[in-house]
């Protein structure tokens, strides 16, 4: 009797295991591919309009940027709009490198250590949210749910100091792009919401539309992209100091 | 009369019955009994200086703020750092809590030729392994003027982790809740709690405690006491039972109109079990030492004779409570004067029908008739006491009117001495947590009551920022402010780290090209999202709370001078709402003690068909008064949220014991037509109630002197006090005065 119930424990546990083992392994998959269909953008060029929204007053502030991106680390911004931000530029390079250039200024400044969790530029995406990153070299996945259209993805962050305790990530099944993800505080609290819209360029599925909301401080950030550019064969050399100071 | 009290007699079952319901209905009500010591709640909605007070709390957080004070002999060695790190980190799990910063987690601005840093203040690669890296680590922070004074004491005995409540949050569940689990991180450094929050979650837990504490012990004290002085159950048990139920009838009713208990309403409980048992002693007394041997009769007589002195106390007491609600600044000594009002009521009405019900349904044992004489006699308290001063009394009332004016002009010089105060942080013992909080804000952080100065405009304005930095720089040359911090002091340093001097920036455009670096802290405590308002935080000292007058002047003289087309300014802060605070004790003291001594003579005067009654019946409670005022000069008890309620409150209960001797005094002068017989025969019948009602009274009101909020301890002293000097007052004074004007009218 004591043995059969011993074999059946063991049993058991090797079966959970090897189920959990498997939905690991499909969550992890899933997530690559959806880190594959974001890679497939080797460069891409795009103009931007950040819309912020502060939900409680109604207030709305309107910004604009070109984004010029080359693989995962190489990223010029420049501010076009309005007026007293114009010709702000920011540079990311591999390793974490951030240059930033204010115009008034004159000199370009390397920025160390940038809080990740700091608001970037007053809207609602943090440094964190805007990094293009591998989600499968960043987080451990496991699969919550599934239904027709969509996996939805449970993501613990690898790194402790992330300011965030999980990702929720709905995934399309077809074109595996990320249609939404909600962003959970240390207390397990919802405190962002982000949704994407895609269009297909080149082959490739890019977000043109992208508005992540502070459930907390109920404001709201859409950015919207057009003139998208993608694959175009965006040079290294673009992604230097030179390159950050406009010329005169 | 008699008719009402033969009904209540008959239907003694009724009357049973109905008590009984209404205590299941006003007990049931105890369910939603709460608790608010928020002194910012109870401040007043409508004045000017309360509601920039709010308003900036509201705008900026700056009401929200809570301070965890981590004590070691040097904060910057690894082990108390580590625990630092630990309460920071632990502090930022709790729900409710946002915003944790302490010299762990802060970040500074650092620059190195083209290099900008935003480093952690002090790296984790950095912490110090030796006693002698600490020392230097220290000194270097030290000298950094953001966090020096703010989250660190410059000679590295304390550090500050600072949080900020969530604005929709309960922020006394929020306190409750850090203050347990930095209780269960069992830390060996002594941690103190300070802000607003802790003061008033401490305040509520005293409460709670004395409340459960204080009130079992005066009911025990006044047992006892009543039970020496009748030599029976029955005397013990209707006084305490009348004024149990008066007490919770009082409270339920007041949950009902949706009150909340408050750190001034808490002694409401005690005064009126002592109040409500003192209307039962009167008529217990009474029915006693009642001649009828035929038990329902002794009632009757008895209670025609006693209801319109209990009545008339009653009322007197009401007035001297319901006083508050028109002279009271605070909501909270308003609500207190309600509660009490309440409780007097009640006490009266269970006293004129539970009582004499109660007697009816539980007949005393038979008793013969007995002398008056002969039971007098038998009592050690009219042998010892009443006997030898009625005596004294008719022999040399004039040398017992020199002595009470001679007290009455003493009181008079005690009187200018007495201080006010209106910090909260006094109300606590100098031995408990939140003074020794106190203590290390006032030596270390420039005190924990902040001044804001408010300036209205567009932020990113040179003009603007320019203003406020100098406008900084005048508040810290005063003698009044230690630190100041403001959005003009960050931009100056971002503004020489980018490369520029370490100014004002001095045109726009370069104020907001800084902005997309400053947008990624949060500065929502020092400027508002729409960036047309920024606030200048200010440490007031110890200099500046006792002068915040002249530091007002200061101000204004500056504003005067230096006005804007670009901004505004208005200055605000907890020192100025306790000058107000501090202003409207001494209007709310005169206010409520005139009305109360105006509205009693009147009252009594109609009641007794004569002025001169009023009037004599005043002069007991109003000389004593001037006395306690003398001994609070001249002990140094201070005037506060609670001890002022002390006049009124005394003048309300002190003016029975007069009501009493003056209304057994017609009787008797009536029946004997003679004064001196009349006298004794009211200090040997009156004299004894009066006696045991002062005794029992004031052991009530003494326990409160085992509370741990001082202006309690305050309260219960100076009304035990009251009730020595108004009996006293009642059995000397008052007889004396009686003697000599009816001698001359004879």
């Amino acid at each position: 009797m004591n043995f059969k119930n011993t074999l059946l424990s063991i049993l058991t546990v090797i079966f959970v295991g090897l189920i959990s083992s498997a939905n690991a392994q499909d969550a992890l998959n899933i997530l690559k591919k959806m880190d594959a269909t974001a890679a497939a953008i080797k460069d891409k060029s795009v103009a931007m309009k950040m819309v912020m929204v502060n939900l409680k007053s109604g207030k709305e502030e309107t910004k604009q940027a070109v984004l010029f991106q080359k693989g995962m680390n190489m990223k010029l911004f420049r501010y076009t709009a309005p007026k007293s931000d114009e010709g702000i530029s920011t540079l990311s390079l591999p390793n974490g490198e951030i240059y930033v250039y204010l115009p008034l200024f004159k000199k370009p400044k390397k920025i160390t250590n940038l809080a990740e969790s700091g608001a970037f530029n007053k809207s609602d995406f943090s440094i964190e949210d805007m990094a293009t990153q591998a989600y499968a070299d960043k987080y451990t996945p496991t699969l919550q749910s599934t239904n027709a259209t969509n996996f939805v993805l449970e993501l613990k962050p690898k790194d402790p100091k992330s300011s965030y305790s999980k990702l929720l990530v709905t995934i399309n099944k077809t074109t595996y792009c990320a249609e939404q993800i909600e962003y959970f505080d240390s207390k397990n609290n919802a405190v962002k919401k982000a949704l994407y819209h895609y269009k297909k360029v080149n082959d490739c599925w890019v977000a043109d539309e992208v508005s992540m909301e502070d459930l907390k401080k109920q404001h709201k950030t859409t950015l919207y992209m057009s003139d998208i550019k993608v694959n175009q064969g965006l040079a290294d050399d673009l992604f230097t100091l030179e390159n950050l100071v406009p010329e005169e | 009369m008699k008719k009402v009290f033969n009904a209540i007699v008959k239907g003694k079952w009724v009357v049973l019955v109905a008590v009984i319901f209404f205590t299941s209905f006003f007990g049931y009500q105890l369910k939603n009994l709460q608790v608010d010591s928020n002194l910012v709640d109870a401040l007043p909605k409508n004045d000017t200086v309360v509601q920039l007070f709010k308003a900036v709390g509201e705008r900026f957080g700056s009401n929200q703020i809570g301070l965890v004070i981590v004590e070691a002999d040097n904060v910057f060695e690894a082990e108390a750092l580590n625990h630092i790190q630990h309460v920071s980190d632990s502090l930022a799990l709790i729900e409710g809590v946002i915003s944790v910063t302490s010299i762990t987690n802060m970040r500074s601005f650092q620059a190195e030729d083209d290099n900008f840093q935003v480093d952690d203040l002090i790296s984790r690669a950095r912490w110090p392994e030796t006693k002698k890296d600490a020392d230097s680590i220290r000194d270097v922070i030290t000298q950094n003027k953001m966090v020096t004074g703010s989250l660190v004491a410059a000679d590295g005995s304390s550090a500050i982790v600072l949080f900020y409540f969530q604005n929709d949050a309960n922020a006394e569940v929020v306190a409750q809740n850090v203050r347990q689990m930095v209780a269960s991180l069992d830390l060996p450094e002594p941690i103190y709690f300070a802000g607003t929050t802790f003061l008033t979650t401490y305040v509520s837990e005293i409460i709670a405690t004395d409340m459960l504490k204080l009130i079992p012990i005066s009911f025990v004290l006044i047992a006892l006491i009543l039970y020496l002085s009748f030599k029976s159950t029955r005397g013990v048990i209707l006084p305490l039972l009348a004024a149990g139920l008066a007490i919770l009838w009082a409270i339920g009713t007041f949950v009902l109109l949706g009150f909340k208990l408050s750190m001034v309403s808490n002694n409401v409980p005690i005064i009126i079990l002592a109040v409500g048992s003192a209307y039962a002693i009167h008529v217990i007394n009474r029915i006693s030492q009642s001649l009828e041997t035929e038990n329902k009769n002794a009632i009757l007589k008895s209670m025609t004779v006693i209801a319109l002195p209990v009545t008339l106390a009653a009322l007197t007491t009401m007035i001297g409570f319901l006083s508050f609600i028109f002279g009271s600044y605070l909501s909270m000594i308003r609500d207190f004067g309600i509660l009490a009002a309440l409780g007097t009521v009640y006490a009266a009405l269970l006293t004129l029908v539970f009582i004499p019900a109660m007697q009816a349904i539980f007949p005393p044992k038979k008793k013969t008739p007995v002398k008056a004489d002969q039971q007098k006699a038998a009592s050690f308290m009219s042998a010892k006491i009443l006997s030898p001063l009625h005596r004294a009394i008719i022999q040399h009332p004039k040398r017992i009117l020199w002595i009470w004016i001679l007290l009455v002009f003493a009181g008079i010089a005690g009187m200018t001495l007495v201080k006010r105060s209106v910090s909260v942080a006094d109300y606590f013992k100098k031995n408990h947590p939140v003074s020794q909080a106190d203590r290390i804000m006032e030596a270390h952080y420039g005190g924990s009551k902040p001044v804001f100065a408010v300036f209205k405009g567009d932020v990113q304005c040179p003009e603007l920022l320019q203003g406020m930095a100098d406008f900084q720089q005048y508040l810290t040359a005063s003698p009044y402010i230690s630190s100041t911090q403001s959005i003009a002091d960050v931009v100056i340093k971002l503004n020489h780290a980018l490369g520029g001097e370490g100014d004002i920036p001095a045109d726009k455009g370069t104020v907001q090209q800084m902005w997309f670096i400053l947008g990624q802290q949060d500065l929502s405590q020092l400027v508002t999202e729409e960036l047309d308002e920024a606030i200048i935080i200010g440490k007031f000292n110890n200099e500046g709370q006792a002068n915040i007058r002249s530091f007002d002047s200061y101000v204004k003289d500056y504003l005067k001078t230096h006005k804007s087309e670009d901004f505004t300014i208005e200055v605000s802060g907890m020192p100025y709402v306790n000058a107000q605070l501090d202003q409207s004790l001494l209007r709310s003291q005169i206010t409520s003690l005139v009305i109360a001594i105006i509205l009693v003579i009147a009252l009594v005067s109609l009641i007794f068909k004569s002025a001169r009654e009023g009037f004599y019946a005043s002069v007991p409670i109003i000389a004593t008064i001037a006395v306690l005022y003398g001994v609070m000069g001249f002990t140094g008890i201070p005037l506060n949220v609670v001890t002022v309620l002390v006049a009124s409150v005394a003048m309300g209960i002190g003016i029975d014991y007069s009501i009493h001797f003056i209304s057994n005094f017609n009787l008797s002068l009536k029946n004997t037509g003679d004064v001196n017989l009349a006298i004794q025969e009211t200090v040997m019948t009156s004299g004894k109630a009066i006696l045991i009602n002062f005794i029992s009274v004031s052991a009530g009101f003494l326990v409160l002197a085992f509370s741990d909020l001082m202006p309690m301890v305050y309260f219960g002293i100076l009304i035990a006090l009251s009730m020595l000097g108004s009996s006293m007052g009642a059995l000397t004074l008052l007889p004396a005065i009686l003697l000599l004007g009816k001698r001359k009218k004879f």
